[in-house]
């Protein structure tokens, strides 16, 4: 449902970790007939690691799009950015090793897409 | 005749690491050694055909380990990997490597010289036999499954790089040289010594004499068999991260200008973060990848050419191999005279080894053969579309 917005955010935000796990991965990170294996022993290569920092940052903005929608449907008063980035901020797991402005622009973004839907 | 040419092809490079590499390989297996002299303070018949069975004992004895280690490996990708659903193709290495990274030479024949100029003559197979990489779209695999270079190690990833990916074809060819970094700097003395140390102390054992000097030697014989293993096992850790530099470097030797400067100004390499490693291993490590690519950068793109194999293998310092020598030497001077008893006995237990080894070889070509068969089904091989 928000696939094109995520996809905005983590090509103007991560767009270093796009490229850098390829185009093909950044494509089935979005695909819903993709199935992960989780294979086990051998050795996970680098790029693995910053494949599952970009899920992680695609469960957040999942997290934020679902926190916003359960505020909306508990109050029938317009809900302010600064109100949803405070809440979201102490609701929501937030990634690691990611600037504290980017999150809030992340949130923002969510904030300003879910009112436009 | 080929192992005669193989040696005196490693004497002819370097002399000097000829000899280090002989002594290195006495205190890997160090039980005919002991027996040599042992049969040179009891010369008899007895002697030398205990000699020739001390020689049998430690080849099995190692060998049961490795042809168990081996199939036990290979039980892990079928079980590990394909077990679970992964399907896709294999792609031969020289496909991927010369159609999708166009390079002012060929990175598949220039890596396969590389290769030859490190290993000699022990390197016989091609690279498309050495690494099998198996495509699995759509399944978020990035796994390797490393072997010894005399077998195949299995890469299964998700991802081929496109020929303008500069940064996906680092990582790729990283993983590519990872592989073999991994078969260069890992010390396979370690799974070597441990089954021969252990004949060694059953044999020493066997014949000891039960007198004080007897017990003094072995049990410094003891020690030393445990700070040698020990040390292997610290260094083998340590130079983990060394097989990551040497990895990258090695990738780096295959990237063109452009490529370079996409991946100097990649801020995302920061993240290439190995979970084993320490925080300051993990910062050495990057710190390192963009000092190599700055070095690239200036054009100085030479780098393989200046790695030398003495400084990527693992050698045992001499000091520690000679005083192990003399500590066997010392050992074996505490011995009781070989008997016709004593024959009898290590035949047997030259026998029961060799079953062993048999046993271990048996469910090595099982399990073999159950990947060969599940590859087969899950990964037929193709080419790039």
């Amino acid at each position: 449902m928000h696939t094109e917005i995520t996809k905005q955010i983590l090509k103007k935000y991560f767009k270093d970790e796009c490229d850098l796990i390829g185009r093909e991965n950044f494509i089935q990170l979005f695909d819903e007939s993709s199935r992960v294996i989780e294979a086990d022993y051998g050795e996970n290569m680098p790029i693995f690691e910053v494949i599952g920092f970009l899920v992680g940052i695609i469960g957040f903005v999942d997290s934020a799009f679902s926190l916003y929608e359960r505020m909306t449907s508990s109050t029938e008063q317009n809900i302010k950015s600064d109100q949803f980035i405070l809440l979201a901020r102490k609701q929501l797991q937030i990634p690691e090793d990611v600037d504290d402005s980017v999150i809030i622009s992340i949130l923002e973004m969510v904030a300003k897409d879910s009112k436009e839907l | 005749m080929k192992i005669f040419a193989f040696v005196i092809d490693i004497y002819q490079r370097n002399p000097r690491r000829f000899f280090l590499m002989l002594i290195e390989m006495i205190s890997v297996n160090p039980v005919p050694l002991f027996q040599i002299f042992v049969a040179l303070q009891y010369p008899s018949l007895i002697s030398i055909c205990l000699t020739l069975i001390a020689v049998l004992v430690s080849h099995f004895a190692i060998n049961c380990v490795i042809m168990y280690n081996l199939g036990t490996d290979t039980l892990k990708i079928t079980d590990g990997c394909l077990a679970k659903g992964a399907t896709g193709k294999t792609i031969p290495l020289h496909s991927i490597l010369n159609d999708r990274f166009p390079f002012e030479y060929s990175i598949y024949n220039d890596i396969e010289h590389w290769l030859f100029q490190m290993n000699g003559l022990l390197n016989k197979r091609s690279l498309d036999e050495m690494i099998y990489l198996h495509y699995a779209p759509g399944q978020r695999l990035c796994k390797a499954y490393t072997r010894s270079h005399l077998f195949s190690s299995h890469i299964f990833i998700s991802h081929l790089p496109e020929k303008d990916e500069a940064i996906p074809k680092f990582l790729f060819l990283h993983e590519l040289f990872h592989v073999f970094g991994y078969v260069l700097a890992r010390p396979t003395t370690i799974s070597i010594s441990i089954p021969s140390h252990l004949t060694l102390v059953v044999w020493s054992v066997y014949f000891m004499k039960w007198t004080s000097a007897g017990l003094a030697s072995l049990s410094m014989l003891a020690l030393l068999l445990f700070i040698w293993n020990e040390r292997s096992r610290w260094e083998s850790q340590r130079t983990q991260v060394i097989s990551e530099l040497l990895a990258d470097a090695l990738a780096l030797g295959y990237m063109t200008t452009e490529e370079l400067k996409l991946l100097r100004s990649c801020k995302a390499i920061d993240r290439l973060k190995d979970p084993n490693f320490s925080k300051t291993e993990n910062r050495f490590r990057i710190a390192s990848l963009k000092a190599h690519i700055d070095v690239a950068l200036a054009g100085k793109k030479d780098l393989i050419d200046e790695l030398k194999e003495e400084e990527i293998e693992l050698r045992t310092p001499p000091a520690i191999l000679i005083t192990f020598i003399l500590s066997v030497f010392f050992c074996s001077t505490n011995v009781n005279q070989p008997l016709v008893d004593d024959l009898i006995n290590m035949s047997i237990f030259a026998v029961l080894l060799l079953l062993f080894f048999l046993l271990a070889l048996f469910r090595y070509m099982h399990f073999s053969s159950k990947l060969s068969h599940a590859l087969d089904q899950s990964f037929p091989t193709d080419h790039l579309d």
